[in-house]
């Protein structure tokens, strides 16, 4: 190529640089100025952040674990001052890495209440499909995706790539709308307006859903789609430094496994379960830690599930008193019934 | 990582800064070192088996050149293809085996998570490099010395997801586009990227909900909700493949690589014939080529016979390359019947039609509208997730068959996950996108757009990203990008 038509190529590239600089100034800003919009419109995992932080200095308990707890534990009926941090799908990987940055923020905490469910051992958050939930805790807590390549992802510090632009455009025309109206910038609050003040609870609707077997059937089948017994070493790893951690701060450790409705219960893989509860028995013989059990417990009828394994609002309030009762009995010689 | 995601869009960004930026004479390596690092996102297994099958075709091809016996290049050759062509069937094989043996035995549970993942993209890069090792053999192209040509051939990222099937003799004729590429394919490039995003987030996804939930339950429907699924599938299959491969020829050209076509209007073909000749060209030429010449000479002492034969099996072929599924068999054996008649009435069909100037003119509407809904039925197959749910489908929407006591002209949008705009507007919005796509063609119309005021182009291509990013639902996946 001639020197000459190298140099009017040069000058094209660089007029088409210029140009698609221009082009794309505007939507850049635009990115921008909704990434900072995005990052003020709350959700389940800010929401649960601030209103932890806020009350981190009083707490005496803690519950964590995954949507069952999230759902089926009611805070306030616990005994002192409690919080229920558990949120959806949570893995273990999570729960010792919030412990571990959240003990220093809680100086009074004496009691960690740990939901054990079905796929407790089992499941990790990959090849998970809702592995966009380990996003939501590097953005809340810092705490980075289990595998390192997954950390390569913009959702990593975006807030629109982790939902949709749509998602808060949505929300902030309809704070305009509400502006317009009443002249006061309102943030629409659906996604945590069910979610307890203080407490952190999620409280569900009073109304049954689907309870046949086939629900059940789809229910277990997503979970088994997520559980592999190769997860199984490293998540009992993970367990073994959680209960170290709070062993190490002298903080009771309470393990409870919430109930299930009978369809998803027949369900289960009889061998995984008793692996479970064979891992969680062997470390309960120390004396700050106990487990009950209320697996197959009578007293929970259709009308306290939400769906084959979530309690509704009534079920949460009266798992909840069990619960409290039984945890100021004795502590169980074994694993409890929590009958 | 996939071309709809924002991780794709930063990925490309930096990989397009970075490719510019460097000397001309790296770019090809910057360029394959890009392939490997998007083809690693997806896993490192199967970026090594890409790797492997490079290695091996490299060598073979070589090889095979520097052999002066015709017998033992023969060999060489047949080694290469029948290694690509058992890896090709021992993935999708697998897969069939595994499906079809958790099936018998009704196993559920955590058993479920054994399974064999294909490769992505092994029916495009096998096929890519079938027809290299082919044309090297039939002496149409030179054996490539260069390593990082042949690889970066094979591994190119914007088609290796999803294609076209570009040559080999094309794709190496334009090597020296990627050192000095053209600014103005640069701007074609971008262009065709968002009309492509356009097609597949206004139009595919919109109908995915719809065409989901009839293909997941085809009793729970009415014939009429049943039809305008079919019809709607059409639609979306077309939108969503045709736009990933507006997005590859886009993301091609940003690199100075222009790919090949795949498709011309097609659902405007007045023929199963020219249909096939519109759809997905790229495999369709390649099968043509590598499968329906050979098995047509080799056939030819049967006359009419083997022609039928040959057509018959290239389509059977097409149908396969999707997948070793039954229901994929059928869509083959379904358009070879369509073909096959097609092909050997063609001849007293045009007689008939030359006597007979008015049916002559019915004709002209009437063939695309039969083609369109040949089309349309054997798509059934192809999208159904069993040949036994494909068959429900079809006695659902026959009047008179359905199963299940359903108004046969209920009519619920409720029930198909789709608002009534949606579905009004979706069959517009495909005719609105196969305007442009003429209209691209069209000098006259292209020039007029390009000599229309700045502000306008502009204002025309903000509202599209606008439109993009509000409609846009978040991880998506293209249909061909399974394949």
């Amino acid at each position: 190529m001639l020197s000459s038509d190298r140099t009017q190529k040069n000058d094209t590239w660089r007029s088409l640089g210029l140009r698609l600089a221009l082009f794309c100034l505007p939507i850049v800003i635009g990115w921008a100025a909704l990434e900072w919009w995005a990052a003020r419109v709350p959700d389940m995992y800010s929401v649960k952040r601030q209103r932890f932080q806020s009350q981190a200095g009083d707490l005496d308990t803690l519950v964590i674990g995954s949507s069952s707890a999230f759902l089926g534990i009611v805070p306030e009926l616990l005994p002192g001052s409690a919080f229920n941090l558990a949120t959806p799908f949570e893995t273990l990987y999570e729960e010792d890495n919030l412990m571990t940055r959240l003990l220093p923020l809680a100086p009074k905490l004496k009691r960690v209440i740990f939901q054990i469910q079905y796929p407790t051992f089992f499941s990790t958050r990959n090849p998970h499909w809702e592995d966009w939930r380990q996003y939501c805790f590097e953005q809340e807590w810092s705490i980075p995706p289990e595998q390192v390549k997954d950390r390569i992802d913009c959702r990593m510090w975006s807030r629109l790539a982790l939902r949709t632009p749509r998602f808060y455009i949505e929300r902030l025309v309809g704070a305009i709308r509400k502006w317009t109206r009443s002249r006061k910038f309102v943030l629409d609050q659906t996604e945590i307006a069910s979610i307890d003040d203080r407490g952190g609870w999620h409280s569900p609707k009073d109304a049954s859903e689907d309870l046949s077997v086939a629900s059940a059937t789809n229910r277990l089948a997503h979970h088994h789609r997520g559980m592999k017994a190769d997860y199984k070493m490293d998540n009992i790893a993970r367990f073994d430094h959680l209960l170290s951690t709070l062993r190490e701060r002298k903080i009771e450790i309470i393990f409870v496994t919430l109930p299930v409705w009978q369809t998803y219960r027949d369900g289960m893989k009889p061998e995984c379960w008793q692996e479970t509860q064979q891992i969680v028995s062997q470390r309960t013989n120390d004396v700050d830690v106990c487990y009950y059990s209320f697996l197959t417990v009578p007293q929970f009828e259709a009308q306290n599930f939400w769906d084959v394994d979530h309690l509704n609002t009534r079920g949460a309030v009266r798992f909840t008193q069990m619960l409290s009762a039984a945890m100021n009995r004795k502590k169980p010689d074994s694993v409890a019934t929590g009958q | 990582m996939s071309f709809l995601s924002f991780n794709f869009a930063i990925f490309l960004a930096f990989g397009l800064l970075i490719f510019h930026l460097a000397r001309p004479q790296w770019r090809p390596c910057l360029l394959l070192v890009l392939s490997c690092v998007f083809y690693l996102s997806w896993g490192l297994t199967h970026t090594l088996l890409l790797a492997a099958v490079t290695v091996g075709v490299y060598a073979t091809a070589l090889w095979m050149e520097s052999r002066p016996a015709e017998q033992s290049k023969r060999a060489l050759m047949a080694l290469g293809v029948m290694t690509l062509l058992i890896l090709l069937f021992a993935f999708k094989s697998a897969t069939w085996f595994l499906n079809e043996f958790s099936t018998h035995t009704r196993r559920s549970g955590l058993d479920e998570a054994i399974f064999v993942i294909v490769p992505l993209g092994l029916s495009y890069y096998v096929f890519r490099m079938l027809g290299y090792l082919l044309d090297v053999y039939w002496e149409q192209i030179p054996a490539q010395r260069s390593f990082v040509s042949l690889a970066l051939y094979g591994s190119f990222f914007p088609q290796i997801v999803s294609g076209p099937i570009q040559r080999a003799e094309d794709f190496f004729g334009q090597l020296d586009k990627i050192k000095n590429p053209a600014p103005g394919d640069f701007v074609v490039g971008l262009r065709r990227i968002l009309f492509g995003l356009l097609k597949k987030v206004m139009i595919a996804d919109r109908l995915a909900p719809l065409v989901a939930s009839v293909h997941a339950n085809p009793l729970g429907f009415s014939s009429l909700e049943l039809l305008a699924g079919a019809y709607c599938y059409s639609f979306q299959l077309y939108a969503d493949f045709s736009g990933i491969t507006d997005i590859a020829i886009g993301i091609g050209l940003l690199f100075g690589i222009k790919g090949p076509e795949n498709f011309n209007l097609p659902y405007f073909s007045p023929n199963i014939q020219v249909f096939w000749r519109r759809w997905h060209m790229s495999l369709t030429s390649w099968l043509t080529d590598y499968l329906f010449m050979p098995l047509r000479m080799s056939l030819r002492q049967l006359g009419t016979t083997g022609l039928g034969l040959a057509i018959f099996i290239n389509m059977v072929a097409v149908g396969l390359w999707h997948g070793l599924t039954w229901t994929y068999l059928a869509f083959g054996i379904l358009n070879g019947v369509f073909m096959t008649v097609s092909v050997l009435t063609l001849k007293e069909r045009n007689t008939f039609f030359q006597s007979r100037p008015n049916l002559a003119r019915i004709r002209v509407f009437a063939g695309p509208l039969l083609t369109f809904h040949l089309v349309v039925f054997a798509q059934i197959f192809f999208r159904a997730e069993s040949l036994a749910s494909a068959l429900s489908y079809i006695k659902g929407i026959v009047p008179g068959f359905h199963p299940a006591i359903i108004p046969m002209r209920r009519f619920d949008v409720s029930l198909l996950d789709i608002t009534k705009y949606t579905l009004m507007l979706s069959p517009v919005g495909l005719l609105a996108m196969e305007a442009i796509n003429w209209a691209v063609g069209q000098r006259l119309w292209t020039d007029r757009f390009l000599s229309a005021p700045r502000p306008f182009r502009w204002g025309l291509y903000y509202a599209a990203i606008t439109g993009l990013l509000f409609l846009f639902k978040g991880k998506m996946t293209f249909i061909y990008a399974q394949f």
